[in-house]
């Protein structure tokens, strides 16, 4: 199943990463990603800030043993957006302030371009890795269960908590189902004569309009006897009920939240530092008196 | 005395008004008995176990589980006295791995979580998965799973168990399995009173009692001895006997008898070979 290693999937280590609460993970997942994406000031600012943070994220990546093959894998797909990035940022713009070389008939390339192009993808890349460190460490399950604590508030507003994150773990449950089945229904037509490899986009719609339509049909036939299934189970969705597995929050996470906290803290604050305050701006040139650029 | 706890009376059913899937069947079951309900393809049987779990209506008759009639104010009462095995192992497995699908129907009953873990490691060990617990069900074999499915109803601790042909889908391997499993699951618990609608003749020869469908009457309901005693009964309605009983059958007809307790081949080949 290839197919279903899009976003990373679990790997079954137990690392203190996998042992970490599921809504510390990913309150922090939301919150290094806010992190990544706040505006820093000039480039050497911006850079070293990147920096910082992708130190920490491949620290995290290490000790919570994530594989860096999937990771890769992950990223091989962003090359095209490097390019449309290094097109549009690099070679259109015609202006700047650090010139690289004019051409005789008056076109320039200037650094900006490509420190631009290289912080937007640094920030790409870490956003893939945090992603993936959340995937491979936390089970689906503990993820549903965390996003179901979110949504306990909502509650008092009458919004069906349960009946939504039981909805989402079984929708996690049968992906890897309906992979299988989706390759099964794939290899019958093959030996029926589809080809889904070949022919222009419309033959190519035609061809999977084949896959989808059984697959369809066999989605609605399992929902119903699953449906059957749990209502013979006692379930009763305007029920309580009770839960196999709750969530504890130890002393680890206490230590783990106060790091990250300090870490978007520190963060946060560098960046108003830098957008708000003008003349702070600048503030590696400031605390460490270097030039930058 | 022994006590009824499902009876079915002149049970009818139709999808369209000419044909009738069942017709006016009626019959009971005793507490603790074993009971396997066969017959060929559009006997009616898949209806019956339909009907049985609540998930059609019937056109006239009555369902009386534990003395108390099948209908729609007595469903949610009733789903606490029976459980089903259905046929498809992927489409019963709820939880995303083994523990969870176990506990799915006690989070149901609302069971505190201390008293939850011993349950579902208890049986998880009754039916040889306690060393899968963390496994999601990609990872388990189609009797691994049915396994899994059985143990969570086992944990409910229910009165009947529906077996709706729960072995159709599966190899031989896992047909034997779950076979054993449930001649086990009897053993450890006489009470327990079981269902099985099933293909397997071999399954109908183990059981207590066997109950055959033709054309939606019941042909027969009887001990397994008696009802597979006729072959050529039996083939008229397309329906074989059982493996071991064609050997005994034979071997008889050599001379040679064969003690009517050896219902299994394991037992036939030890008794030839010894």
């Amino acid at each position: 199943m290839a197919n279903s290693n899009i976003l990373g999937k679990y790997s079954p280590y137990n690392t203190i990463i996998h042992r970490l609460d599921p809504r510390f993970k990913l309150f922090s997942l939301i919150l290094l990603m806010v992190v990544t994406f706040l505006p820093y000031g000039n480039y050497t600012n911006r850079f070293i800030i990147l920096g910082v943070l992708t130190f920490f994220i491949a620290l995290i990546m290490i000790i919570g043993k994530v594989s860096f093959r999937s990771f890769f894998k992950s990223l091989s797909s962003m090359w095209i957006m490097f390019i449309f990035l290094l097109i549009f940022m690099f070679f259109i713009p015609n202006e700047g302030k650090y010139l690289i070389h004019t051409f005789e008939n008056g076109y320039s390339l200037y650094y900006d371009g490509l420190l631009n192009v290289g912080h937007i993808i640094l920030r790409l890349v870490l956003m893939v890795a945090l992603t993936i460190i959340l995937t491979s460490t936390t089970l689906p399950m503990d993820i549903t269960y965390a996003l179901e604590w979110y949504l306990t508030p909502l509650k008092l507003l009458k919004f069906p908590t349960q009946i939504v994150s039981l909805t989402i773990s079984l929708a996690l449950r049968f992906i890897p189902t309906l992979l299988n089945e989706s390759n099964r229904i794939m290899n019958a037509q093959k030996s029926r004569g589809v080809d889904y490899n070949r022919g222009f986009l419309m033959s190519k719609i035609r061809s999977i309009t084949t896959l989808i339509i059984p697959l369809l049909v066999s989605c609605f036939s399992r929902s119903d006897e699953l449906a059957i299934a749990m209502e013979a189970r006692g379930y009763d969705p305007y029920k309580k009920r009770s839960h196999y597995k709750t969530l504890h929050f130890t002393y680890r996470d206490l230590f783990a939240i106060i790091f990250v906290l300090l870490l978007g803290g520190i963060m946060i604050t560098a960046s108003i530092f830098a957008c708000y305050y003008q003349g702070c701006d600048d503030f590696i040139n400031i605390i460490f008196g270097v030039p930058t650029i | 005395m022994e006590q009824e706890v499902i009876k079915v009376e002149n049970l009818s059913f139709s999808y369209e008004k000419e044909k009738k899937i069942l017709n006016n069947v009626s019959f009971s079951i005793n507490k603790g008995e074993y009971v396997t309900l066969i017959g060929h393809n559009g006997s009616g049987k898949s209806t019956l176990a339909k009907l049985l779990s609540y998930i059609l209506e019937p056109n006239k008759g009555k369902i009386y589980i534990d003395n108390e009639e099948l209908n729609e104010k007595n469903i949610k009462n009733i789903r606490n006295k029976i459980g089903i095995v259905f046929q498809n192992p992927d489409n019963q497995f709820i939880g995303s791995t083994v523990e969870d699908d176990i506990a799915f129907g006690l989070e149901n009953r609302n069971i505190k979580q201390e008293e939850m873990k011993k349950i579902v490691k208890e049986y998880s060990k009754k039916v040889g998965m306690e060393n899968y617990l963390t496994k999601e069900p990609e990872e388990l074999s189609g009797g691994q799973k049915q396994r899994v499915a059985i143990a969570g109803i086992l944990a409910l601790n229910l009165k009947i168990m529906i077996f709706d042909e729960a072995t159709s889908m599966l190899d031989p391997e896992g047909v034997e399995e779950i076979r054993n499993l449930i001649l086990r699951m009897k053993k450890e618990n006489p009470d327990l009173t079981v269902i099985s609608i099933t293909h397997d003749i071999e399954e109908a020869y183990l059981s207590d009692r066997v109950i055959v469908l033709n054309e939606g009457k019941i042909y027969k309901n009887d001990i397994p001895s008696k009802v597979f005693e006729n072959e050529e009964e039996m083939k008229k309605i397309n329906l074989d006997i059982p493996f071991v009983l064609k050997i005994k059958n034979k071997l008889k007809t050599k001379g040679i008898e064969i003690d009517e307790n050896i219902k299994t081949i394991e037992e036939l080949a030890k008794y030839i070979c010894l």
